[in-house]
């Protein structure tokens, strides 16, 4: 097998701006579904009927469609209802929404590992609803929350390839449209396979030092 | 806040009714505390005691009944002919009026005993903080654990937590005290630090309502026993009468079984 790296060299800039899109991408996707997610927990485990009902119907929902059906739908069907955007913010709004769902179910049993009897003594002394949640709740969910927040992450860093399909030049895209151009494709994909590596270790290596900052005294 | 009477008992309860699931566990509870009474609810396991002791301070919604907070219901609206639950946050201010410890303790495990202490006073009552720190400061040292002011839950002895889960109760300035059968999960020596505690918060005067299977500190600390049976009060009095000439077959085998 020959492989000639200086392929990667020469389409380098193409490459590289499919990283920082996949990078940027993957950013924003967690920047906002990490705070939904956490209100669809919560609203989840809500003493309010109607909130539980409403965050558990979200969810099953968009659990329940495929991560391509819903991106096509951003992309193609959003402009035929007279809503237009970008083909970047299309698949931000699209794996927003899907992995917010998902990242909620996470958050959720990290809530519901914390006793009730935490719950109780809260009630028991009258702290608020939002100052119960800050100070007592998610403090003591956080250690059970941070280790499938972070496989969420690295889920989500693969997943954003996904984009490709919807006209979005992020890392797989500009790896394809390579290959598409010079006939080789072992250069490019290698080059691909190696960044979402790196990406993926580096959540790895954020977990373990975000777990060894939530743990319990 | 709420429209009371001077001279009305400080709690009064009801009617008292509640069914969790198929369970029909508290099936009418009527009595009254007064003012620096200490009463004690002694019965078997699932006679109730724990659901009555929730439903005082409404951390469960009884079906049916009344309570009154010094002559004023709380729980629920008058609205002409109708009864509307009041919203949680409207329970809150009645809530904090009764202090409550658990038999799990429930500390907060991320906060030391002091700051355990201060968490409400200063969220809840938005007070000073040196002022809510000084009177944490001065809890601990009541309940004896001063040496242990900056210890985690994790680095204490059951005795210990539970008697930072009674000052953290006092901090909230109570008018009166709900344990929950304060020293089950505790060994016997661990045991009697906490009873001596509950002793002297009872001499100081405190309205303390506990459900205890510690029957020493029944007779020789309760003015007033009830004994529970299948949701309903079975008998009650002062202790060392009701337990000198029980007139049920449930209590007279409780006591036998207690005795042993």
């Amino acid at each position: 097998m020959n492989f000639d790296p200086t392929l990667i060299e020469n389409a380098l800039p193409s490459l590289l701006y499919g990283v920082r899109t996949t990078i940027w991408l993957f950013l924003a996707i967690m920047g906002l579904c990490t705070p939904l997610a956490l209100l669809v927990a919560l609203a989840r485990v809500s003493r309010v009927r109607g909130l539980r009902r409403a965050a558990a119907t979200y969810v099953n929902v968009i659990r329940a469609l495929p991560l391509l059906v819903i991106l096509y739908f951003t992309f193609y069907g959003l402009p035929s209802l007279g809503v237009f955007v970008s083909p970047f913010t299309a698949a931000l709004v699209g794996l927003t929404v899907v992995t917010t769902a998902y990242l909620a179910e996470d958050l959720r049993s990290g809530l519901m590992a914390v006793p009730r009897g935490q719950f109780e003594a809260a009630d028991a002394l009258g702290l608020p609803t939002w100052r119960f949640v800050w100070r007592v709740l998610v403090p003591q969910a956080l250690p059970v929350m941070c280790g499938p927040y972070f496989t969420r992450a690295i889920v989500t860093v693969k997943a954003t390839s996904i984009a490709s399909l919807v006209a979005v030049s992020e890392l797989t895209a500009q790896s394809m449209a390579k290959v598409t151009e010079t006939y080789r494709s072992v250069e490019f994909l290698a080059f691909a396979a190696v960044v979402y590596l790196l990406l993926t270790s580096l959540m790895a290596i954020l977990q373990s030092r975000v777990q060894r900052r939530v743990t319990l005294p | 806040m709420f429209d009371t009477a001077p001279d009305a008992p400080l709690l009064e309860i009801r009617g008292i009714e509640k069914t969790l699931g198929e369970q029909h566990v508290l099936r009418g509870m009527d009595f009254t505390v007064r003012r620096g009474e200490v009463l004690a609810i002694i019965g078997a396991s699932g006679s109730g005691k724990s659901t009555l002791l929730r439903c005082l301070n409404l951390l469960i919604r009884p079906d049916n009944g009344r309570i009154y907070w010094q002559g004023a219901e709380v729980g629920w609206h008058q609205r002409g002919d109708k009864r509307l639950p009041m919203a949680e946050r409207e329970l809150l201010p009645f809530r904090t009026r009764l202090g409550m410890v658990f038999q799990s303790f429930n500390l907060f495990p991320h906060m030391s005993a002091l700051e355990n202490v201060c968490e409400a006073p200063m969220t809840v009552q938005h007070r000073d903080k040196s002022e809510v720190r000084a009177e944490a400061e001065a809890l601990l040292a009541k309940v004896r654990l001063s040496h242990r002011m900056h210890a985690y839950p994790h680095q204490m002895s059951g005795g210990e937590q539970q008697r930072v889960a009674i000052a953290r109760a006092l901090a909230m300035r109570p008018e009166a005290l709900l344990f929950d059968e304060v020293t089950s999960a505790l060994d016997p020596e661990l045991k009697a630090e906490v009873l001596r505690v509950m002793r002297e918060l009872a001499e100081e005067g405190m309205t303390m309502i506990s459900v205890s299977h510690e029957m020493d500190f029944v007779r020789n600390v309760a003015d007033r026993v009830i004994f529970m049976h299948a949701g309903r009060i079975a008998e009650q009095g002062v202790p060392a009468e009701v337990f000198a000439d029980p007139q049920t077959p449930e209590l007279r085998a409780f006591l036998g079984r207690a005795g042993d």
